[in-house]
């Protein structure tokens, strides 16, 4: 030891004084595996043919977006490579209010007396469940560049960060649109793709009640 | 008969607002002494303060008054949804939201999520928006005002002192936001989404915030050698470019660094060490607030048919994660 006391150090020490007679190699089994609990993290990419398929039957045209490197930053999440290689989180705010923007138009073009949104409907419609549901309807988490934390063995898709990122994702591809395209492709393209799953999940699922 | 001001005041309210007379005094002291009466939004239209409300804020003859009388009505008052702005400050919201984001991220490609929020909320969010109502003249009920007097003013409801474990809680901050957000809301609804974004631009965009003063980099150092890394860019070095006062009370060192032959940022501290990491946070500022010009902003192609829309050149990758 180096003359700085941490506090492996000195467990280690406790260890020795006071399991005196145990057998030296399982304390330093205990120890070993008393710190990476934790199992490891996995990436995940997509080939670029799986890259240009989901494209072209998203938007049923090639070159939609101008380059191939929107393209994949678009598919690609902030924890991919520790974020070096350009992510897609700057087009994520701008999607979620495109996507409620199409939305409240969806809701005006209702022929209702009193004329409005309400907050709590809005915020059902967008759930991150729901917009996940679409989202694999398009074949979107196969291609979705990311990593998970480290996991331990056993661990469910919300542990592993699955369903944050492909929300994230769903978003950061409507902000795109909406960036690059215009408001009114964008409008178009949620109304036309998004809104009507989105209300249809809307009536089936049972009501959060915030 | 002569009548007190008082006993008038009330049978004015029996008349204008379909009140029931509370009979039993409610013990619970939760429901606001004006609970009971309920704001007739069509008296509430006919109104001065709604009329002058519409000429200051130039608005269309064609917009309604009912819906800016709804508009005042805040949700948090006890009375009918039809009566509230609960279904109109929403649509308000995210026209807010989206105008002011597109305007950030079309104006600053580069900033960061957290400055862009920042900015945000300084451009737009509750604060500036009890600002904007105190501009155009926007009063609020008074404790325990009657609604004959309230009319015209924004109508919310206040929270009794014993109900809540901060002590008085109130909503009126919330209460005028969200006003001025039914009002945008009215606009967009009754005027299009042209004059709606007018609306953002003119009262919240047109703010003086530079965003340069509103982020401070952690560890600019290894932000600014991750950044010229990811540009290709040389390693940075730091040179002492002037100083004065070495040894004394006061010094100052004034440190440029540069990459690739050329200085990127300068800095300026009361040590050498710290110098070099002003310089570094000097130089990651002025990569993150780079601003291009542009043509037009992406919801214009909503005004009317056939407005072309030209994405601007540069495409930000994300900000730096270290």
């Amino acid at each position: 030891m180096n003359g700085r006391v941490t506090s492996r150090s000195l467990r280690l020490v406790r260890f020795c004084t006071h399991n005196y007679g145990l057998n030296r190699s399982l304390i330093y089994r205990s120890m070993s595996t008393g710190d990476s609990s934790a199992g490891d993290s996995i990436t995940y990419a997509p080939e670029p043919s799986q890259v240009s398929e989901f494209y072209k039957k998203l938007f049923k045209t090639d070159n939609y977006f101008e380059s191939d490197e929107l393209n994949l930053q678009l598919l690609t999440h902030k924890s991919f490579n520790h974020g070096q290689t350009p992510y897609n989180e700057g087009f994520r705010a701008i999607g979620r209010h495109a996507l409620e923007l199409s939305l409240i138009n969806f809701s005006l073009q209702q022929t209702n007396q009193l004329k409005g949104v309400s907050e709590m409907w809005l915020q059902n419609a967008c759930r991150p469940e729901n917009i996940n549901k679409v989202a694999e309807q398009w074949g979107l988490q196969q291609v979705i560049r990311w990593k998970t934390p480290k996991l331990r063995a056993s661990v469910d898709t919300k542990q592993s960060g699955l369903e944050r990122v492909t929300f994230d994702t769903m978003l950061a591809i409507i902000g795109a649109v909406y960036m690059r395209k215009g408001a009114r492709t964008a409008v178009d393209f949620c109304q036309k793709n998004l809104v009507p799953a989105l209300i249809r999940l809307l009536h089936n699922t049972p009501r959060k009640q915030s | 008969m002569l009548l007190t001001v008082a006993r008038k005041r009330l049978l004015q309210s029996y008349l204008y607002f379909n009140c029931a007379p509370l009979s039993t005094v409610s013990a619970n002291s939760m429901i606001p002494k004006n609970a009971a009466q309920v704001p007739d939004l069509n008296k509430i239209a006919q109104c001065v303060k709604i009329y002058t409300l519409k000429k200051r804020l130039r608005l269309l003859e064609s917009f309604p008054n009912r819906t800016l009388a709804r508009a005042l009505i805040d949700k948090s008052f006890p009375t009918h949804i039809s009566n509230t702005n609960s279904l109109l400050w929403p649509i308000g919201r995210v026209l807010r939201d989206l105008y002011t984001l597109e305007y950030i991220k079309t104006k600053y490609p580069r900033l960061p999520e957290e400055g862009v929020a920042v900015l945000k909320d300084g451009l737009a969010g509750t604060a500036v928006l009890n600002q904007l109502a105190a501009m155009f003249g926007l009063e609020t009920i008074g404790k325990d005002e009657n609604l004959v007097d309230g009319m015209g003013k924004i109508i919310y409801s206040r929270v009794p002192a014993e109900s809540f474990r901060q002590g008085r809680e109130s909503y009126k901050s919330e209460a005028v936001a969200r006003t001025i957000l039914s009002i945008l809301a009215g606009v967009y609804i009754h005027e299009g989404n042209a004059a709606a974004r007018l609306f953002v631009q003119n009262f919240m965009l047109s703010r003086y915030l530079p965003p340069d003063t509103l982020m401070l980099f952690q560890k600019p150092k290894q932000q600014l050698r991750a950044l010229c890394r990811r540009l290709g860019v040389s390693k940075p070095v730091y040179y002492l470019e002037a100083e004065t006062g070495r040894k004394s009370r006061e010094p100052v060192f004034v440190v440029g660094v540069y990459a690739d032959g050329e200085r990127i940022g300068q800095g300026q501290a009361s040590s050498l060490k710290l110098s070099q990491s002003q310089a570094a946070h000097n130089a990651v500022l002025s990569y993150y607030i780079y601003s291009p010009s542009y043509k037009t902003l992406p919801s214009e192609t909503l005004d009317k048919d056939g407005i072309a829309y030209e994405p601007p050149i540069l495409l930000p990758p994300g900000q730096i994660v270290i």
